[in-house]
């Protein structure tokens, strides 16, 4: 017995330009499981996001699950500062922002990035639970949509007040957003040849050979994202790059 | 519960070279809001400016034009120059395979690529001085290598 290698040939006539739009709804967990969206046999020179949230999705090669491409849509951040007070009476727990924050009651945020603080964590829901009766730049936030007068400010900031944070609205229109991806170029034994004054340009297009799936993680509950890829099966290619 | 990814393919084989011809009239206004202008399945190849075109006034040189994706929305290309009457080859900076944008360098030439597009797409203007009837007006063209 000398082992065996069992082959299988692959071969798909080109559609010409092909696009999958991929319409992604993430659980309570702010999970979608890896979904097969397509075939796709050529040069991916596009992808578009847009719709609601942003969760980790992952682009995989289906047969053998290898990571094509990961990409985080670009919410819209609220554009000024926010910090939280931790102590100070009856600001105890407040948030600030450094213009009127637009929020209403019962609208959800989402931390992308937190200084200072202990308890508050990012890329996890959090409702907003008063602003009748604070200025238009004060809010109260809870862990739960269902609240009592005794919940009302039920997120602790921690030991310290939160300095800076930068977070978005649930639900809002992500910034949409049109890219062209590229992968590293690697050696003979596979490791990836990082750029130096001797190898410059070495960023190629992402070639899809067969079946893809998409999944999400690390989002929020039933968010709505959309991703598009573009997939070039017409062999349009690119010009020589040296003139 | 585990989510849903739900998908829906499209595709079209090349008409060869395609050039979408789009007359701009913005009357009583400083802005056009996105206008579709038809579907391109390929590589854009240039984009051509002409602001004195139409009976109106000339387009105002720092009008600013975007192209988009009618599904989603994503800007395509766009320029804050409507400029003078001229013929460009737009293109995009690539990225990393984790969607971060490539910063060209010493050890990182050669990082613009040409753009290509996949469905409908949309028009629009901004920053337009404001005129009635005839309005302002402008050509704008899209050339698009599909095969």
């Amino acid at each position: 017995m000398a082992g065996s290698v069992g082959t299988k040939y692959i071969a798909h006539r080109p559609r010409g330009i092909v696009r999958t739009d991929v319409t992604i709804t993430t659980d309570a967990a702010g999970i979608a499981t890896a979904t097969v969206v397509g075939v796709g046999f050529g040069r991916l020179v596009g992808v578009e996001s847009s719709g609601t949230g942003a969760p980790l999705i992952t682009v995989t090669d289906t047969k053998s699950g290898a990571v094509l491409l990961t990409h985080v849509p670009t919410p819209a951040i609220f554009g000024n500062t926010t910090t939280g007070d931790t102590t100070g009476g009856t600001s105890e727990d407040l948030w600030t922002t450094g213009a009127a924050h637009g929020l209403s009651e019962g609208a959800a945020i989402v931390f992308t990035s937190i200084t200072g603080g202990g308890t508050v964590a990012v890329n996890t829901k959090y409702f907003v639970t008063k602003t009748t009766g604070f200025a238009a730049t004060t809010f109260c936030l809870s862990s739960t949509a269902a609240l009592s007068a005794a919940t009302t400010k039920d997120v602790e900031i921690g030991a310290s007040d939160v300095s800076a944070s930068s977070w978005f609205t649930v639900g809002a229109a992500i910034t949409p957003r049109h890219f062209r991806p590229s992968r590293i170029l690697e050696g003979a034994t596979g490791t990836a040849i990082a750029s130096d004054a001797n190898h410059t340009n070495q960023n190629r297009d992402i070639f899809l050979t067969g079946k893809v799936s998409v999944s999400a993680t690390g989002g929020v509950a039933a968010e709505a994202c959309v991703l598009a890829l573009i997939v070039d099966e017409e062999g349009l290619g690119d010009i020589a790059l040296t003139v | 519960m585990a989510g849903t990814v739900v998908a829906t393919t499209s595709a079209r084989k090349g008409k060869g070279l395609i050039r979408i011809d789009c007359d701009i009239t913005v009357t009583g206004a400083t802005s056009l809001t996105a206008t579709p202008i038809g579907s391109a399945y390929g590589r854009i190849v240039a984009a051509i400016f002409e602001p004195t075109a139409g009976a109106g006034a000339t387009m105002d040189t720092t009008a600013d034009l975007t192209i988009s994706d009618a599904k989603t929305g994503a800007t395509v290309f766009s320029t804050l120059d409507f400029g003078t009457a001229r013929s460009i080859r737009p293109t995009a900076i690539i990225t990393s395979n984790v969607g971060v944008a490539v910063t060209a360098a010493t050890t990182a030439t050669d990082v613009n690529r040409d753009i290509f597009v996949a469905g409908k797409l949309n028009l629009a203007m901004a920053n337009v001085s404001n005129a009635v009837s005839p309005g302002v007006t402008g050509y704008f063209g899209l050339v698009v290598e599909e095969a």
